[in-house]
């Protein structure tokens, strides 16, 4: 405190004795900012602001120092609210025309969309804050409900409420360098009670439900048939197959040995006669006799 | 006089009886028909048989239920000189022939089938190779209106053998012996 009291002093003792001249313009690349975005400044014009050295007052914390020769500095918010940037020096300057420059310093935004729901259905959070390659960003995210995200690289995400009420989401934004994270502006999300379908559409859910058990007939008539199957053909690999048989027994054949020819030696022929009462008369007679040489007795 | 597995008497002497088949076939574990079955099994590795195949033995016994009639009447069919005499008998139908044989042989070789089947499909036929050279003695044929009636006697003797590829089944040697009985022939077997 003291040594800005003497840093104070000494400015005005500086400015009593600032030369004279075109005075000197402050410039910030953005008036609005969001926090833990960052804010470049700039003093113009750079051919006289090279010349001094600055001391630089961002009004959330130390004073920066510009030593001579730059002319730019850029400074990180992470506070939001509003706040004037001042610039002094302990050595006479040229009068600054804007000293004490304005610049807006907002809460990270969290959007949702939309923002009012019926009960189930899915709402998309996104967490509004432009990264720097420089460090690696996190994100997590509070739904208001009792649950949140874990810290994740990706700054959106969609979440579904179970039941109707009107919940106060927050988000968060975590870089590296920083000791403690930045809380995202809050937001309301609506959630009403989902309204019964009416009689028309009623008949979907009631043929996704046929479809359903369709479906389930189906995959049982499958697994059925399957195990029907299996059944089936290890009933036929245990139990030898019904066999019947056809006999051919045609084509029976045979031949007279040509060594011992047939031949017929005798011929008795029974003659019918009268029947006579219990007898019969007849004749037999013997028509033809050969030997074994064929030769006719 | 022999019973099929039908129940059907039958007087006639049949090639089952002559080869002794369903002795052979089930008394003689480690024999032909064993082997029989284990050549079945290699050649029909997709069918399950039975374990011993009873039914099939059976139908094989049953396949050589013939006749040993049918033989010598194929063969006779075949002698000139008996076709002539049993013709002229058509001549004077009223009068009924008693026709003695020359002592003769027949020889003899046909192939019985069984075609095995599962419904709809056949899975195997099995032909059989039977031989037979049969010395006939003192045969005497009844004769009537130009056929065979009966075969009213006779001895025969000789051997035989059945065969399922190259494997033997059956070989045997018959001594001379008398037919049983008086053997009907049936009109369609000559004719």
């Amino acid at each position: 405190m003291q040594g800005r009291l003497v840093f104070l002093l000494c400015a005005l003792v500086y400015a009593s004795q600032a030369p004279a001249g075109p005075p000197l313009k402050l410039a910030v690349d953005r008036t609005i900012i969001r926090t833990g975005e960052r804010v470049r400044l700039s003093i113009l014009p750079k051919t006289l602001a090279i010349q001094f050295s600055f001391a630089i007052g961002f009004q959330d914390g130390p004073i920066e120092v510009l030593p001579v020769g730059q002319t730019e500095i850029e400074h990180e918010y992470r506070i939001p609210g509003s706040y004037s940037i001042s610039v002094t020096s302990p050595l006479p300057i040229p009068e600054i025309s804007n000293n004490g420059i304005k610049v807006q310093v907002d809460r990270i935004p969290l959007t949702v969309e939309p923002r009012s729901v019926k009960e189930g259905e899915p709402v998309t959070f996104r967490i509004g804050f432009s990264a720097t390659k420089d460090a690696a960003t996190s994100y997590r995210f509070s739904f208001g409900d009792g649950s949140s995200t874990g810290w994740r690289d990706v700054p959106e995400v969609t979440y579904t409420y179970a039941e109707p009420e009107v919940y106060v989401a927050t988000g968060a934004v975590l870089r590296m360098g920083w000791d403690q994270p930045i809380e995202s502006s809050p937001v309301e999300v609506h959630v009403e009670v989902a309204q019964p379908l009416p009689k028309a559409v009623e008949g979907k859910p009631e043929t996704s439900w046929s479809s359903t058990r369709w479906g389930i007939i189906l995959v049982g008539l499958t697994a059925l048939a399957v195990v029907a199957f299996a059944a089936l053909k290890t009933w036929q690999w245990n139990t030898p197959p019904k066999l019947t048989y056809d006999h051919h027994r045609g084509g029976v054949r045979g031949n007279i040995e040509r060594k011992a020819p047939l031949e017929v030696v005798m011929e008795i022929v029974l003659i019918p006669g009268i029947e006579s009462g219990r007898h019969y008369v007849g004749k037999l007679e013997v028509k033809r006799v050969r030997d074994e040489n064929g030769d006719r007795d | 006089m022999s019973v099929t597995k039908t129940g059907i008497v039958t007087r006639s002497l049949t090639l089952r009886r002559l080869f002794d088949l369903d002795v052979s076939m089930t008394t003689e574990e480690s024999g032909p028909w064993s082997l029989f079955q284990k050549r079945l099994h290699e050649e029909t590795k997709g069918v399950r048989w039975p374990a011993a195949m009873p039914d099939l033995l059976a139908e094989v016994a049953e396949l050589f239920e013939i006749p040993i009639s049918d033989i010598f009447i194929a063969s006779w069919k075949n002698a000139d000189v008996l076709k002539s005499e049993i013709e002229a008998s058509r001549k004077a139908p009223e009068e009924t022939s008693f026709l003695s044989l020359s002592d003769h042989t027949i020889t003899s070789e046909f192939h019985p089938t069984i075609d095995v089947r599962i419904p709809g499909k056949a899975i195997k036929s099995l032909e059989f190779t039977t031989r037979l050279s049969l010395t006939l003695e003192g045969f005497t044929l009844r004769v009537s209106n130009g056929r065979i009636t009966h075969i009213n006697a006779g001895r025969y003797g000789g051997k035989g053998s059945i065969h399922y590829g190259d494997l033997c089944l059956a070989v045997k040697e018959f001594k001379p012996q008398a037919l049983p009985l008086a053997i009907p022939i049936e009109r369609r077997k000559f004719e």
